[in-house]
């Protein structure tokens, strides 16, 4: 069983990335619409605020999160909840 | 013929029966005999023992069974704790690869969930 290769980018061109701001002094989040840049290992630890198309979702770098986009970590669709209609049946 | 796994079904081709190893599909299977020159007929019961126990060495070497199950259920189960979208689909036991969820889901809606735990 092969494992689940998520990257498509060939490896000899290196990873996709948006140049981002330099990491603020007291540690609070950068906002950004850049969902498709990878996370290097010098944004572990920073926060950011990745956008969904609507809002600005909070996202802490983990050391686990390296190879990842940004936008994995913040969904774009509301999750779907089965609501029953209180209508009477005639 | 108990094998390192539940392995035992004696009668049939040896590239054939290791496939009930779980792990091991068709090509590993041919390619496990043309390492070890086991002929392609060969049935099981009729192996000699130091090929036997050189196929033994062979499967404790590659990654089977248990370990395999848990090298699966660990990458998952990384995805889930990172919070990545791939990890609340396998939580929510629905397609994680884009599939539609209108309809059809169905090898989706039974497995996904369990995939996350050895025992599946």
């Amino acid at each position: 069983m092969r494992p689940t290769t998520v990257c498509l980018r060939s490896v000899w061109k290196g990873p996709f990335f948006v140049p981002l701001p330099a990491a603020p002094k007291d540690g609070s989040a950068v906002e950004t619409m850049a969902r498709a840049s990878t996370i290097l290992p010098s944004h572990v630890g920073r926060k950011f605020m990745v956008h969904n198309g609507k809002d600005f979702l909070p996202v802490l770098v983990s050391e686990q999160m390296v190879n990842h986009k940004l936008g994995e970590f913040a969904p774009t669709r509301k999750p779907f909840t089965f609501k029953k209609s209180d209508k009477k049946l005639r | 013929m108990f094998f390192l796994g539940v392995n035992i079904p004696d009668n049939k081709i040896v590239s054939i029966a290791l496939t009930s190893i779980h792990g091991v599909g068709r090509q590993t299977g041919i390619r496990l005999c043309n390492q070890l020159l086991i002929h392609p007929q060969c049935r099981l019961k009729d192996l000699p023992e130091d090929k036997v126990t050189q196929l033994s060495t062979l499967l404790n070497g590659m990654t089977i069974e248990t370990e395999l199950k848990k090298q699966v259920a660990d990458n998952i189960g990384k995805l889930v704790q990172i919070g990545a979208f791939k990890g609340l689909r396998h939580k929510a036991g629905l397609p994680a690869n884009g599939g539609r969820t209108s309809t059809n889901a169905k090898t989706a809606k039974r497995m996904n969930r369990s995939r996350l735990s050895i025992d599946n």
